[in-house]
């Protein structure tokens, strides 16, 4: 949809002609939240990495971690990410039953994902391995720790629109804000695919 | 219908999506040297990475200043690790200028992928 913001007038033209940006104000928005994300996580994630690479011990630190587990949690989210994505076509198709099952859906794999995560944290903990037990257990923790926030956020946007969706229906903008909710979820997923890698799968490769 | 079209589209880049993952874990159970294998397994993350950044997030078919706001901040980060790489070879080894020639790498790859990802980019349907 092109939104028309305003008339400029072309410089020495005198020509007055609209200035059309092919995308909406609030995807611009949410983009520019998004931007800010990645700054958060992107430093986080290089200072993991440089770090490790600094300190040899890590990857003995790291075979404590379960990577089947992390990898289960992986195909959870991806999945997730795939329900959200029907979501949005099914909006787009105006059916508001099919965006009510694949937003549950979504909703219901996110807090799968928490209750995995949960699992494994208690697990480790009992072990003995706790936030304070060493630089990478601190970097786990807080790396995994933010994204699972980001994860409980978007399980709440989720389960919102699951609401608002049954108890008034598809409106004319619901799609716009399926659009929105679904960009900020993909992108939990998308850093989870790095986090993947990185703490469980680098570390235990042989 | 378009959006069924779309829905299978979807669907099909999940299957993709999980080939990639079980590909990626896999890696840890066969006998791979250690720096192949973490290539492999990041090389996969990236592919996954971008399948959802284009086909989930529709990057696709996304506006150049979309794309603007995703790069940006994508290469501060980038230069923020390229810019720590000397203090970290300082605590492995003496300075060298092979580190300064492998910290060209990232960024030489963050611009092609930049400048192939804004000569895909088209403008959406009105």
């Amino acid at each position: 949809m092109a939104h028309q913001l305003t008339d400029v007038s072309v410089m020495g033209s005198g020509v007055s002609e609209p200035l059309e940006l092919r995308v909406s104000p609030g995807k611009i928005g949410m983009w520019v939240f998004l931007a800010g994300e990645i700054m958060i996580f992107g430093g986080l994630i290089g200072c993991f990495v440089l770090l490790r690479l600094a300190h040899g011990g890590w990857a003995a630190e790291g075979e404590h971690v379960n990577w089947r587990i992390g990898a289960f949690n992986t195909l959870v989210l991806l999945t997730s990410s795939m329900s959200m994505a029907l979501a949005l076509g099914e909006a787009r198709r105006n059916n508001a039953g099919g965006v009510k099952i694949c937003l549950a859906i979504t909703a219901l794999l996110g807090l799968a994902f928490l209750g995995i995560k949960g699992f494994e944290y208690s697990r480790e903990i009992g072990e003995g391995f706790t936030p304070w037990s060493g630089l990478f257990w601190n970097f786990y923790y807080m790396l995994t720790g933010l994204h699972a926030m980001h994860v409980a956020v978007g399980v709440a946007v989720n389960s919102t629109f699951l609401g608002l969706t049954a108890r008034r229906g598809l409106v004319s903008t619901s799609a716009l804000h399926l659009e929105f909710a679904g960009l900020y979820w993909h992108f939990v997923d998308l850093v989870w695919i790095f986090l993947f890698p990185l703490v469980y799968l680098s570390t235990n490769v042989k | 219908m378009a959006s069924t079209n779309e829905n299978r589209h979807y669907v099909q880049v999940w299957v993709w999506l999980v080939v990639l993952l079980v590909a990626s874990t896999a890696i840890v159970l066969l006998p791979i040297p250690p720096a192949i294998g973490v290539a492999i397994v990041f090389g996969a993350a990236v592919i996954k990475a971008l399948l959802v950044a284009r086909e989930y997030m529709h990057l696709r078919a996304e506006y150049w200043l979309v794309y603007a706001l995703a790069l940006l901040p994508t290469a501060l980060v980038l230069t923020l690790g390229v810019a720590l790489l000397p203090d970290i070879a300082a605590h492995l080894t003496s300075y060298s200028v092979s580190v300064y020639i492998a910290a060209i790498i990232p960024f030489t790859a963050a611009t092609l992928a930049a400048v192939a990802l804004l000569n895909r980019s088209q403008a959406p349907a009105e």
